[in-house]
């Protein structure tokens, strides 16, 4: 018996070192990952953005709106911090993030639209959370969703990593290889899409009903009211940009856009702030801009970023 | 299925009656005996029928009624099957019918009768022991012993390995080409099928490694329930090979008493007998009709080797011997593959689409190869071919951990390589099972039954 204890505790104890290492190091090697699902947390966590000019919002964000055009334009220090599949409570959670570690920016560029109001059931890329969940920023907002993580998950050693065997892979990569960079055509958190036209968002709303199928959810709004009132308490000046969609787009969704929009212009006349709406530009007609309904491609993107660093000139600049 | 604590007392009655029972027809003489066992099997057997089969019996006893244009309806029970029953219920009627046939003496001690009963590694998913294999070890001291936790451990993380990391993954595949069967294309469904005939191998004799090895562990041997059914050459060897405790459960109490009864009838009473035997096991299996042509499908084939045997050998006489075995894997094989096919669809009209569909598999190959590319694209859509690859590789493996094991048991094998060998094999399947299990709420297959 005592030998079979024994060696069933030296075999467990055994198993938990190495789980335990190798969580470290895979975490460890993630967080100086350069790929396109972690720079942006890497750069929050470690203090590397400090952006005078944040850009908030979901992928229609990240995709569309760069900081290099609005640094050129306005000399500022702009980053981009929009995230796949981002509905606005995921996009506070990482400007909490973001606040907790960097300094404070002066104004915060957010991109609103259909979804501005809406939260899905899903964790879009649930994958890019899995190196932060010890944070209870990322742990509570995580916890809203059907990818929800376990409790194995957030407290077995490498447990969060069972199935992910690409993340392991690029975290031990880049623990041990301190040159490791995977493929990353990202500029400060901006990732255009060079992709041509496809069916994509339009497939979505097919497949999943319920995506976006609630337009004004009632703790969305408020988690986006409470937000605007932070930032006025903060000194933090918002600005409101309604990134162009291909004409037909919310056609396909059963969201009540208007009603929507009309929200988000009591909330800008309220809480005075400015409001770039594209939605009626011209290059909504140009599905040749477009890489699907809703984002424009890499073309589209720079002739729609200097649109609006033009118009941005004025606000900033006061 | 489902575990309702009330449940227990169905259980608790069942054993009270069997251990009386087995008393009782000990110690009486004559018919009473007889009575004794009839009285035994129908306590049995009702409370079987009641809980698994009287809302298949109404509904399709209202469907009859519907077609006759008559309004009477019987209405459905608002009952579960209590967890196990079709495992311990026949394990129970094992002990009755051996005290009856003198093969087993009655067990006086109450408890240890329960414990037959209910020895819980095997209580949910079998083996279905005997009386003969499994009281006697109840009377005897079973002290720790370090070979016994070794092998049985070896038997759990073996256990393990095959119900989480393979099973689990194919079963996702599987899911996914089943529960949508008409979007599918007959390639898709073919492989479905295939990954179901190893999901259902690694799932059920995962469970029974398990259940072997916890009990190991304590120091009983339970008996062997799979021993590589898939490289049976014929459907009677298949059944000798796959869920033994249950193959041999119908052979012992119904298919051999039949044939021996009817044996006046030469050939037909043997025919007879397979397809009763293997219509009760597809109806043991569950109350759906799918399972009955299931079972059909098993009698028919065995009848049909029963009848052929002369003839088939002379012809596997003029072919090479080699050619012969793998053309016999083959068809065996592809046959328990077909039978699947009702045995997994979700239900007997979604098996015949399945089936009607298959002929189309000649075609779609025939086109993928003419567009390269094809295969992954369209044919099985929605499967990742990631996804695909692991799991073919995990079926290697597979194979290949049957073709290193020989005659004996993979991890009786693994016990005699050096220190360092073992210890890096335990490690190695540990973290496989860690990291590459799927530990979400799929349960066992056969826990339904």
């Amino acid at each position: 018996m005592r030998k079979a204890i024994t060696y069933s505790l030296l075999f467990g104890c055994i198993m938990l070192l190495i789980l335990c290492i190798t969580q470290h190091m895979v975490d460890k090697g993630l967080t100086a990952s350069k790929s396109q699902y972690f720079t942006v947390w890497n750069d929050a966590y470690q203090s590397r953005i400090n952006a005078d000019l944040l850009i908030l919002g979901g992928s229609r964000a990240r995709i569309v709106i760069s900081p290099k055009v609005l640094d050129s334009v306005l000399h500022v220090n702009s980053y981009n911090l929009g995230i796949d599949g981002g509905f606005i409570p995921i996009q506070l959670a990482m400007l909490k993030v973001y606040l907790q570690h960097n300094r404070k920016p002066k104004y915060i560029l957010q991109n609103v639209d259909f979804s501005t109001f809406s939260n899905g059931i899903h964790l879009s890329n649930s994958e890019q959370f899995i190196p932060y969940i010890s944070d209870p920023i990322v742990r509570e907002m995580t916890s809203h969703y059907q990818e929800k993580f376990t409790i194995p998950e957030l407290y077995f050693p490498l447990f969060k990593y069972n199935n992910h065997l690409n993340l392991i892979k690029e975290g031990l990569l880049c623990y041990f290889h301190t040159g490791y960079r995977s493929s990353n055509n990202m500029y400060k958190g901006f990732s255009p899409r060079l992709l041509a036209f496809d069916n994509f968002f339009a497939m979505r709303i097919q497949k999943e009903s319920d995506y976006l199928r609630n337009n004004i959810q009632p703790e969305v709004d408020s988690q986006f009211v409470d937000y605007l009132k932070f930032c006025k308490s903060n000194d933090i000046k918002l600005i409101f940009v309604y990134v162009p969609l291909l004409h037909d787009a919310t056609a396909l969704t059963s969201t009540d856009s208007s009603a929507v929009t009309r929200k988000l212009l009591a909330y800008a006349k309220e809480y005075n702030i400015p409001f770039l709406s594209y939605v009626n530009d011209t290059l909504r007609d140009h599905k040749e801009l477009f890489t699907d309904h809703i984002h424009l491609n890499v073309t589209g993107a720079q002739i729609f970023n200097e649109h609006l660093a033009y118009d941005l000139r004025t606000i900033v600049a006061n | 299925m489902a575990f309702v604590p009330v449940y227990i007392l169905i259980l608790f009655a069942t054993i009270v009656i069997d251990y009386a029972a087995g008393i009782l027809i000990e110690n009486a003489e004559g018919h009473k005996r007889r009575l004794w066992l009839i009285m035994s099997l129908v306590t049995n057997v009702g409370i079987l029928v009641f809980f698994k089969y009287a809302n298949f019996l109404s509904t399709n006893i209202n469907a009859l009624l519907h077609i006759s244009d008559m309004s009477a309806r019987i209405p459905l029970l608002k009952i579960l099957l209590p967890i196990g029953l079709s495992f311990h219920t026949f394990q129970a009627m094992s002990y009755t019918i051996e005290v009856y046939r003198g093969n087993q003496k009655a067990e006086r001690h109450f408890g240890i009768y329960a414990l037959y009963v209910m020895f819980y590694p095997q209580l949910v998913a079998g083996p279905i022991e005997r009386p003969q294999n499994l009281l006697h070890q109840f009377h005897t001291p079973h002290p720790f012993s370090y070979d016994d936790f070794v092998i049985g451990m070896r038997r759990v993380l073996w256990g393990l390995f095959k119900k989480c990391v393979i099973a689990d993954r194919l079963g996702i595949i599987v899911d996914n080409i089943y529960n949508h069967p008409q979007q599918q294309s007959a390639t898709a469904l073919i492989l479905g099928t295939v990954f179901f005939a190893f999901q259902i191998f690694c799932d059920f004799s995962g469970y029974s490694d398990i259940a072997l090895g916890v009990a190991r562990v304590m120091g009983f041997h339970l008996m062997v329930n799979f021993n590589k059914p898939y490289n049976a050459k014929s459907i009677s060897e298949f059944w000798r090979k796959w869920h033994i405790s249950l193959s041999t459960w119908l052979s012992d109490y119904v298919y051999t008493p039949l044939s021996v009864r009817f044996r006046d009838y030469g050939m037909k009473a043997v025919i007879v007998a397979a397809i009763v035997t293997f219509l009760i096991s597809g109806f043991w299996h569950g109350a759906a009709w799918k399972y009955m042509v299931w079972g059909l499908l098993h009698g028919i084939a065995i009848s049909y080797e029963i009848a052929t045997r002369k003839f088939r050998k002379k012809l596997f006489k003029k072919i090479p011997e080699q050619a012969g075995r793998l053309i016999s894997l083959f068809l065996t094989f592809s046959y328990v593959c077909f039978t699947y096919i009702f045995f997994r669809a979700n239900s007997l009209r979604d098996a015949l689409a399945v089936i009607k569909k298959l002929p189309s598999v000649f075609s779609e190959i025939g086109q993928a190869i003419r567009h390269r590319g094809v295969l992954t694209g369209q044919l099985l859509s929605g499967i990742p071919t990631m996804s695909l690859l692991v799991c073919i590789g995990y079926l290697l493996l597979l194979e290949l951990a049957h073709r290193y094991e020989g005659r004996g048991s993979l991890m009786e094998m693994v016990g005699t390589k050096p220190r360092a060998v073992r210890w890096g094999i335990y490690f190695g399947m540990a973290f496989t099972i860690y990291l590459f299990g799927i530990f979400n709420s799929r349960q066992f297959i056969y826990f339904q039954f």
